[in-house]
């Protein structure tokens, strides 16, 4: 376990500790007064952690759960209940025994478990239920307004769903920080990637928890099936999203096998091109959008070569004349280009073959997801795809003997990053 | 004669259909004037009528299949907030106001199609035992507002949908030719779940609206939460959509290795798409040899320089085929594919491969031999004997005499 998850699994401890600490002398009480809403509440968020979906930049997510703790954080008057003012620690534990159920349940059927997202979510709970009950309106905070039929619904609700939006970036932040540590990715990088993936999913389930705190005072807690329903549907939405960009992403591999299969080029050798081509990318921190199309560029940039009436030997495109090399690059572009849908992929591919010296010194624009393909296919093409330490060596020795000249030096040191790992450049 | 009378249906047909659309409107709208009177709530009709023209103007989100729209949300609280007249107009007035660019007669369809399914819908909510406008404000609690508001709302999202899905139907079966049967079933098996959703958000603006006193803010709040399902639903279909794109790279690569058989692929294509469903074939058989025709010389370009004799022993087909064995939405393409190859073999029968092999060879005919098309017909009938073989060159002939000038040009955009 890193550092960075620690720190986080301390974070969720702690605020389970301060909840016990301060709460405990309501937690009997709230537990006789509101048992049919808690039960209610520990079910649904154990059943939604139950159901995490993995987006496409790899962050985990549970928008049921989730869109259920912002709910009972920002809860107020139930129809057919008593009024539902607990304090925050009462908020804090409520959420922590359904996600350590559903942990339960996980660890049993034998799926990850993964703490430090609990410890993340119940932080961002936390968050929010202090901020609904700071804030001028007697003792009860903001969560008073709810009870104060002269305040404008519309106000409520923005109150509610920024005290919501608080806790649930709490949450990004923190598991998008144990993210990037295990993955060694910049951290601001993937920050950032996880934000504008989860923009709209946020707002989904930042608005959640209010659409059940409005419908509970009039349908009572038939308001909690029936106001998370939108989150089963986003649960579904982004799981049939993932697979399909997974056969997508099959399609393109598919595709960069035919060179494979019809003798033009090793086996594997597209696949690893892509694999390391992103891995520097994400050393280097390159966007996600710019992530894909290179990953589809990478497996495709020797399609070209199914034009060639005599295959090259091995198919190592590095040992070929640079004019060769063009022409396979503009084939494989042409081909891609019939797609229509393809073309900033196209243009990578295109890009691939041009020497670095042309960017130094004439100021040519090669994007870096070019430059990125180049140094990886050479990488691969010296090494014949092995990983041994002799083979590497020695790829990287050509690869050296081309910087600056034919490699951008600032990908080839993500390269040798990525291949011996972080902190041995 | 039967030429001179389809061509004049495909000509003013359209027209007409529409023509009745828009009367059957008015009418509607006298009946459900009589038995309702003017909607009592004036203002609530206009805020849902500006809402829902708002969510015409939010692009909209597909899986390709089925499509997220929320002005379903908005037309179905209507029924009860502003009554069935007040819904129907809401129907009218939001697809009136919608800025996408739509010719005059598809937006005259559109707004007297959406008024006639609210209207209907707000029929078969009254019928369930729906409660309208202020009266709702006297429910209280699960059981009352489930009975006199949630129920009633499923079952005229049900009419809304099965109205709806008919008169889109009549107007592509004379506009197009695609039989009724098929787009309904196309229309009621890929809208399922999305519809019931549709109905259940409904119901919960209606409560907030009127039982809960929050008014117009109670459309936000209840539309807000799907954002995250429609945002996947986009990117869901934008990739979809790609997805299948990339499949002409494929082409694009088998025919840089054959550039003899340029633009063969999308014409077996169209050709197999448009005989599966002269034939009958449900959607996913219809895309399932749409795909197969497309790819179905695959296995040429997956053969080393020099080795292309082999062809013939090894199987075309069956090379391509196995190369889509990775793709888990081509397995029905691939299984056609494998039929093919086990037809040509052991001269097994399948309808689908019969479907692409007779298109194969029909294009093959017509370009390569240079004959005509009753030629080609003919040759093929003799090349084809039985029932099934039949019905395959029937269907066929069906479709070539449909298709205005060269098979095959759209073929892969249609896919």
């Amino acid at each position: 376990m890193g550092r960075t998850e620690a720190f986080v699994l301390s974070l969720g401890a702690a605020a389970v500790a301060w909840s016990l600490l301060t709460a405990m002398p309501q937690l009997a009480d709230a537990a006789a007064a509101h048992s049919a809403i808690l039960v209610a509440f520990v079910l649904a968020i154990a059943a939604g952690e139950l159901f995490r979906v993995r987006m496409p930049s790899g962050r985990v997510a549970a928008p049921v759960a989730t869109g259920s703790g912002i709910a009972l954080a920002v809860l107020g008057p139930v129809h057919g209940h008593a009024v539902f003012d607990v304090p925050t620690g009462v908020v804090t534990l409520v959420a922590a025994m359904g996600l350590a159920l559903a942990m339960g349940v996980r660890a049993f059927l034998r799926r990850s478990t993964e703490w430090y997202l609990v410890a993340a979510r119940i932080v961002g709970v936390g968050i929010t239920a202090i901020l609904m009950r700071i804030g001028p309106s007697d003792s009860q905070g903001v969560w008073g307004w709810q009870l104060d039929d002269d305040r404008p619904a519309w106000l409520v609700a923005i109150v509610m769903m920024g005290s919501a939006a608080a806790g649930l970036y709490a949450d990004v932040v923190l598991t998008g920080l144990v993210r990037a540590h295990r993955k060694h990715l910049p951290v601001l990088a993937t920050w950032r990637e996880e934000l504008e993936e989860a923009q709209a999913l946020t707002l989904s389930v930042v608005a959640a928890g209010p659409l059940v705190a409005f419908l509970a005072p009039v349908i009572g807690l038939v308001a909690l099936p029936l106001g998370l329903l939108p989150m089963v549907l986003t649960n579904v939405a982004v799981r049939r999203y993932a697979a399909n960009r997974a056969t997508y992403r099959q399609t393109i591999a598919a595709l960069s096998k035919l060179t494979e299969v019809a003798g033009y080029t090793p086996a594997g050798h597209a696949s690893r091109v892509a694999a390391r081509s992103v891995s520097i990318a994400r050393t280097i921190g390159l966007h996600t959008d710019e992530i894909q199309d290179l990953e589809y560029a990478a497996l495709l940039h020797d399609l070209g070569q199914v034009g060639l009436r005599t295959p090259i030997p091995d198919g190592a495109t590095v040992m070929a004349a640079p004019d060769d090399q063009r022409r396979i690059a503009n084939e494989g572009a042409r081909i891609v280009r019939r797609t229509e849908v393809l073309d900033r992929v196209a243009d990578l591919m295109e890009r691939q073959t041009t020497p670095f010296r042309h960017v130094r010194e004439w100021g040519e624009q090669v994007p870096m997801a070019s430059r990125i393909i180049k140094v990886a296919n050479a990488f691969d093409d010296f090494s014949h795809g092995r990983n041994d330490p002799p083979s590497v060596d020695a790829a990287l020795e050509r690869i050296n003997l081309g910087l600056g000249y034919e490699y951008d030096p600032e990908v080839v040191e993500a390269l040798v990053r990525s291949v011996r790992g972080p902190g041995r450049a | 004669m039967n030429q001179a009378a389809d061509s004049w249906v495909r000509q003013h047909g359209t027209t007409l259909y529409v023509s009745g659309v828009v009367l059957f409107c008015g009418l509607w709208s006298v009946l459900v004037y009589r038995l309702y009177g003017w909607p009592s709530d004036w203002t609530g009709l206009v805020v849902l009528a500006l809402l829902g023209a708002l969510t015409w103007w939010l692009p909209t989100s597909s899986d390709g299949r089925s499509h997220f729209t929320a002005d379903n949300v908005v037309v179905l609280a209507a029924i009860p907030i502003v009554g069935v007249l007040g819904a129907g107009v809401v129907g009218l007035a939001m697809t009136g106001l919608t800025t996408r660019r739509l010719p005059l007669r598809r937006r005259i369809f559109n707004m007297a199609m959406h008024s006639i399914s609210a209207m209907i819908g707000g029929l078969a909510y009254a019928w369930a035992g729906g409660i309208f406008g202020t009266a709702l404000a006297g429910l209280e609690g699960a059981g009352e507002l489930l009975g006199h508001v949630g129920l009633p709302i499923v079952v005229a999202d049900v009419v809304n949908l099965v109205v709806n899905a008919v008169l889109v139907a009549g107007v592509i079966r004379i506009s197009e030719g695609v039989p009724m049967r098929l787009q309904l079933v196309d229309m009621f098996t890929s809208s399922g779940l999305t519809q019931f959703a549709y109905g259940i958000i409904a119901f919960l603006v209606v409560i907030m609206w009127i039982p809960g006193d929050m008014g117009p803010v109670a459309v936000l709040v209840a539309l807000a939460p799907l954002a995250g399902a429609r945002w996947a639903l986009m990117q869901y279909g934008e990739e979809r959509e790609a997805r299948e794109r990339a499949l002409g790279a494929l082409v694009a690569a088998l025919e840089t290795r054959a550039p003899d058989l340029e633009g063969h692929s999308a014409r077996v294509s169209s050709l197999s798409a448009g005989m599966a469903q002269e034939l009958g074939l449900g959607p996913k058989d219809v895309a399932d040899v749409r795909i197969a025709g497309l790819l179905h010389d695959l296995g040429r370009v997956v053969v080393a320089p020099g080795s292309e004799g082999a062809d013939v022993e090894e199987g075309v087909e069956l090379r391509g085929a196995a190369m889509l064995q990775d793709l888990p939405f081509l397995a029905g393409a691939s299984d056609v594919m494998q039929q093919m190859a086990r037809a040509q073999s052991d001269g097994s029968t399948h309808t689908l491969a019969d479907v692409v092999k007779v298109a194969d060879d029909y294009d093959l005919l017509m370009r390569g031999d240079g004959i005509g098309s009753a030629e080609a017909l003919a040759r093929l009938r003799s090349r084809t004997p039985g029932p099934d073989g039949d019905r395959v060159i029937a269907a066929l002939a069906r479709v070539v005499r449909g298709t205005d000038g060269p098979v095959g040009s759209s073929a892969v955009a249609q896919s």
